[in-house]
């Protein structure tokens, strides 16, 4: 078994934070795990995307019609990165839209968008996950109230339980409880 | 985690693998300068420093880090260089006469590459480091061997009295994997400096003969390596495969998702140079053809045809140049089709998810990195480029190394050149003085200490009307927030004294020195207004400290403003086009403040021209 997956989103949302969350747990439940990051100058509000393999693997970036999911803290980083998916893969998605900032910079609506991707792919979830995060505290639990889809739809060898008990280990013991009610939003909305 | 116990399993990010081997290597001290993608090495270090007694250093630049581990190996102590693969530019100089004295403490040398330009100006390939001074190039291929061949690289640099390069690359460092721990090696060494001038004195007289030593070290380490744990042959077949460092990785899945593993010859290296003579004669026996995968240049590659040119074997070589692209990272399909074209099997074009990116990169608009909201160096720029507006002229501006380089972007636009560390002020001083006109250099503290100041003596030197804006933002930024000379700060966070810039600047015999705050657009306008003045009438170089807080390390200390109200707004989007805080948004033609994003620097209320963003009470 040699399986991909790809997290996308905008610096500074929280994708490397989750991408160490599943990691972690995919190391705990003991497979062998590569989690591609990129640091620095890209991180600042640039668009992000993390690679996570699982199972038989050693080399840590796949290429173009390789990952059995896409999940995504934004819609149009979402778009940008579904040629790595297989065809048939599943896409799970913030859908929030946040414009580059680029002055005079023209973006699609929200229905091209979502229509985009549902032409190019097998099944689209949308999560209202910055709403979510809104009502509960702060913005950045959005990515937390995505991992809480994510283990409701079964994408991962890993179970609810698993992934809380990751996050535990993982998110400052202050931001715990906010975490948690984030995760579980998050498994409610699918 | 990073102190784990051994046979523990850990998710370690590549960096933190080879900070964790340094650990159970028993090094003592460790240096560096911050560069993606090297940085966490050190960082993770200065965590758990004074728990080991490891002495750990953020250095000026990465020559003085190179000269502090190259000491230590001196006194007889294990010793860890880090820098991005730039950084080890700036280090040739005591690089290469390292080569010649060799070592008495292990010292290893991390070069972080970085192909595909993630975060640096080129994509240099430090292998040939090792080419030129005789220092054998070590190459991981995943983190749990960069952990594992970093421990053994010590008792191999000490047997051989070597320093050692340690080549990795983004995919190295910033891959987070799963690693077993191994035990940790407390070595007791006090630091005792021996006299040894024949060795450490690089004199003609000394070289001369340490150059002999140097090329009989290398040429024995051929057959050491061929023995070496890390180096060997896998499968069987006449299609053989040399894969380097974390090329091995890619061919590893590649020959599994061909249904191909065992059934090609594999030369498995870590170490790229020199190459291990004696397996690599036992590789080439029963193979045919040979495909080199290995990240970076054609390295192996050309050491592999000139092998056997020597050996008078003639055997096609393939990789970097043919089968293989060579910009840019590899990427697991390409290795795939190579490793297909070399064998002759058929693989699948991923042809419909080829088409399907060119037709998404039309329709989606790309993001390029940005200044975060409350950015002092934005207010920075805003500043300068209205000084020029008022003075109706628009100035060269070099531009250099760090998160201002966003200033290159829309709408300021201000970075004119940028080439390597320090370059803004001994560019903008000579093309001041050829041009006979000012010129605008920009620089962050931290790089203005690592390789700004002998620019500035420069400058003075030769009289040039130039104006050096220092951007001191109180950090190394983009790196992640590392202390520097003027943090008053150490890496493992003892105080120490605060080297100023304005200091150093006058010392450097600039007689034009102010300290401004950014977040105030109206006295920092003046100020570089005045210099620019200055520096045209006097034909001396003035600078200007934009001082201010990186807004991310302040919101982390709890520093942030109110965000600022927006009323009336009559949509003339005039902060929006030439200001550009991603916390200023636009809904039905209005500009809104995302009080999310804002830091609440209020900058923007000194911007809008009717006053409709106000400052909250």
């Amino acid at each position: 078994m040699m399986e991909t997956i790809v997290i996308s989103g905008v610096g500074g949302q929280g994708i490397l934070t989750m991408a160490k969350i599943i990691g972690y747990a995919l190391v705990k439940k003991g497979l062998r795990v590569r989690v591609a990051e990129v640091h620095g100058m890209a991180q600042r509000g640039g668009s992000v995307v993390t690679y996570i393999r699982y199972g038989d693997v050693d080399c840590p970036r796949p290429s173009h019609g390789m990952a059995k999911a896409l999940i995504s803290l934004e819609l149009l980083e979402c778009t940008r990165y579904l040629y790595l998916l297989k065809r048939g893969g599943i896409v799970i998605s913030n859908d929030w839209i946040y414009p580059p900032n680029v002055p005079g910079v023209s973006v699609p609506s929200k229905e091209e968008i979502v229509k985009l991707i549902e032409e190019n792919t097998g099944k689209l979830y949308l999560i209202p996950a910055n709403k979510i995060a809104d009502s509960l505290g702060p913005r950045l639990i959005a990515n937390t109230v995505i991992l809480g889809s994510v283990a409701k739809l079964g994408i991962l060898p890993l179970s609810k339980e698993e992934l809380l008990e990751s996050l535990k280990k993982n998110i400052k013991h202050k931001y715990l409880e906010v975490n948690f009610r984030a995760f579980d939003e998050g498994y409610k909305a699918v | 985690m990073i102190l784990g116990s051994p046979g523990e399993r850990a998710l370690l990010l590549g960096n933190e693998a080879i900070a964790r081997g340094a650990i159970e290597a028993g090094v003592h001290v460790a240096a560096g300068y911050p560069g993606t993608p090297s940085t966490e090495i050190i960082d993770t270090l200065a965590k758990v420093a004074d728990r080991i007694g490891m002495i750990v250093d953020w250095c000026v630049n990465e020559k003085v880090a190179l000269e502090t581990a190259y000491a230590a190996s001196m006194c007889g102590l294990r010793a860890l260089a880090t820098m991005k693969h730039v950084g080890l530019n700036v280090a040739a100089d005591v690089f290469m006469s390292i080569g010649y004295s060799g070592v008495r403490g292990g010292l290893v040398v991390v070069s972080a590459d970085d192909p595909g330009c993630h975060s640096s100006q080129n994509e240099q390939d430090n292998r040939y480091y090792s080419l030129m001074s005789y220092i054998p190039c070590f190459e991981p291929y995943c983190p749990q061997e960069a952990k594992d061949l970093l421990t053994t690289a010590y008792d191999f640099s000490e047997k051989y009295e070597t320093a050692v390069l340690f080549r990795v690359t983004t995919r190295i460092c910033h891959t987070r994997g799963d690693v077993v721990l191994g035990e940790i090696r407390r070595i007791e060494r006090k630091a005792e400096f021996t006299y040894n001038p024949s060795r450490w004195v690089l004199l003609p007289v000394n070289s001369r003969k340490l150059r002999v030593k140097m090329l009989e070290r290398i040429t024995k380490l051929e057959d050491v390596l061929s023995s070496f744990e890390f180096n060997r042959l896998e499968g069987e077949g006449k299609v053989g495969i040399i894969a380097s460092g974390i090329g091995y990785a890619y061919t590893r899945d590649a020959l599994k998702a061909l249904g191909l593993w065992g059934k090609v010859r594999v030369l498995k290296l870590a170490s790229s140079n020199p190459l291990p003579a004696k397996l690599f004669r036992k590789f080439i026996e029963s193979v045919e053809k040979i495909l080199v995968v290995e990240e970076g240049d054609p390295f192996v590659l050309r050491r592999v045809k000139e092998k056997l040119f020597d050996l008078g074997v003639q055997i096609p070589v393939h990789g970097k140049g043919d089968y293989l692209p060579v910009a840019g990272e590899l990427d697991l399909f390409s290795v795939m089709r190579a490793v297909a074209r070399l064998v002759g099997v058929e693989v699948k074009e991923p042809s419909e998810s080829i088409s399907l990116e060119e037709k998404l990169s039309g329709k989606i608009p790309t993001r390029p990195p940005t200044m975060c909201p409350g950015c002092p160096h934005r207010a920075t720029f805003y500043a300068i480029k209205q000084a020029m507006k008022e003075l109706g002229e628009r100035i060269p501006c070099t531009g250099d190394i760090g998160c201002y380089t966003l200033g290159f972007n829309p709408p300021f636009q201000l970075q004119d050149t940028s080439t390597c560390m320090g370059a803004s002020i001994g560019e903008g001083a000579a093309i001041a003085r050829f041009t006979g006109k000012p010129v605008v250099a920009t620089i962050g503290d931290s790089t203005f200490y690592h390789a700004g100041v002998p620019g500035l003596i420069n400058a003075v030197y030769i009289q040039a009307p130039l104006v050096a804006v220092v951007m001191d933002n109180g950090v190394t930024a983009m790196t992640g927030h590392q202390p520097h000379p003027g943090t008053g700060m150490t890496a493992t966070g003892k105080r120490s004294k605060v080297i100023k810039i304005e200091d150093i600047s006058r010392a450097c015999g600039v007689e034009f020195v102010r300290v401004v705050d950014p977040y105030n657009l109206k006295e920092t306008i003046q100020v570089i207004k005045d210099a620019l003045e200055y520096a045209k009438r006097e034909r001396k170089p003035a600078v200007v400290v934009a001082r201010r807080l990186c807004a991310l390390v302040a919101a982390r200390k709890g520093l942030r403003g109110k965000p600022p109200v927006v009323e009336d707004c009559r949509g003339c989007m005039v902060c929006v086009n030439t200001f550009a805080c991603p916390a200023l948004i636009v809904e039905d033609g209005k500009v809104k403040i995302d009080e999310g994003l804002c830091f609440g620097c209020n900058v923007c209320t000194q911007i809008c021209p009717f006053g409709a963003i106000r400052v909250r009470k």
